[in-house]
């Protein structure tokens, strides 16, 4: 086997001890991996000791939609609004724990567009709530005590709009 | 989220709005940290989120000494059926917890001077500023006065001209402590309209008029 092979398959394990195999040309987009094989380091399985199963089914659908290449110019439009579609839906999770899983996962993997995608998504869930809400969703012990709270509200009133 | 690495948390709440940012500031105490962090301003410096254009950019010494940068923009304005007067309500853009400023500006005739920036005098500033006879006032930190009576002197915006300015400090009649520290309390206030210099350790007040500070309160 050598690397003349576009076709060349990486074994991931995920930290549930399940593999998966993923081509070569569609994991290289996670600079982690990347730079393990270029150290020579992916001949046997990969450990991923951070990622559990689930997550990365998760990480490796949204690698291997992003590896398509379109055929022409006009499949290009068609390929990017394809894209955009697919990335909205993506980070639509069920759980909001998932989102963060994949948060972690693409930090410690190094994929920067699913960093930047999934930071947005945690970014715009924060930007429609109120404290409380916030506090809900993301499972957050409020450790002000009430006169410490009062006064964090009076310095940032303005934003209480 | 608090289990999330320091990265990741900046680059998220690098993608809040400020506005957000200041809300969640009461969230819980870590997320107040973060988002009082120096780091968080310069992350969030770089990103372009669809946010009103910036008016005035400008670097800041908080208690702590660190140099931020502030920058003010519009979020809200407001126009009457005659077309005057326009409020503009302004927020530190950066560093969202500081106080914002409220401006009321009558009977001027508008150009788009917000969208404009412009050259700062190389002070920081402090506090809001005082709107008066088309300016914008600021007084100067007192941590960049080296003087030796300590006398901070003013910034001014000339909202028309879109031009600062730099008004020096008034004379005290009584400037008996001549150090450093005797210039820390004091502030501009808004006195009917007028720009007014308050000096709390020597309990005198000036007026400004045509760039010039009128003793008013003294003894």
């Amino acid at each position: 086997m050598s690397s003349s092979s576009s076709s060349k398959m990486i074994e991931l394990r995920s930290s549930d001890g399940e593999t998966f195999h993923v081509e070569e040309t569609v994991v290289l987009q996670s600079e982690t991996i990347k730079q393990m094989i270029d150290d020579d380091c992916a001949n046997a399985a990969i450990p991923l000791p951070n990622v559990t199963s689930m997550t990365l089914a998760k990480v490796i659908e949204y690698i291997k939609k992003h590896a398509e290449k379109p055929k022409d110019d006009d499949d290009k439009k068609v390929a990017e609004e394809d894209l955009k579609k697919f990335d909205a839906e993506f980070v639509k999770v069920d759980q909001e724990s998932m989102l963060f899983d994949l948060v972690r996962a693409a930090n410690y993997l190094n994929i920067k567009s699913l960093l930047d995608l999934t930071c947005q998504a945690v970014a715009d869930s924060i930007k429609d709530l109120s404290v409380e809400e916030v506090r809900k969703k993301f499972n957050i012990q409020n450790d002000f005590t009430p006169e410490e709270e009062a006064k964090v509200r009076k310095e940032n009133a303005w934003a209480f709009d | 989220m608090d289990r999330l690495p320091s990265n990741v948390i900046f680059n998220i709440f690098s993608r809040v709005p400020a506005k957000c940012l200041a809300r969640s500031r009461c969230v819980s105490k870590v997320w107040c940290e973060y988002i009082d962090d120096r780091y968080l301003t310069t992350v969030h410096d770089k990103r372009v989120i669809e946010e009103p254009t910036p008016i005035l950019y400008h670097t800041r010494l908080s208690h702590y000494r660190k140099i931020l940068s502030l920058c003010f923009h519009v979020i809200e304005s407001k126009q009457t059926e005659t077309g005057i007067p326009f409020t503009y309500v302004l927020e530190p853009k950066e560093y969202p917890f500081l106080e914002f400023l409220r401006i009321e500006v009558r009977d001027l005739n508008f150009s788009d001077w917000f969208l404009q920036g412009g050259q700062v005098p190389p002070y920081h500033i402090t506090d809001g500023a005082v709107f008066a006879n088309g300016c914008l006032h600021w007084l100067v930190s007192h941590i960049d006065i080296m003087t030796e009576d300590g006398g901070r002197p003013v910034i001014r915006f000339d909202v028309e001209k879109e031009e600062f300015g730099l008004i020096d400090p008034p004379k005290r009649m009584c400037d008996i402590w001549r150090d450093h520290y005797s210039c820390i309390n004091d502030h501009l206030v808004d006195l009917n309209g007028e720009v007014g210099f308050v000096c709390v350790r020597t309990m005198e007040i000036w007026v400004l008029k045509q760039k010039e500070w009128y003793h008013t309160v003294g003894y």
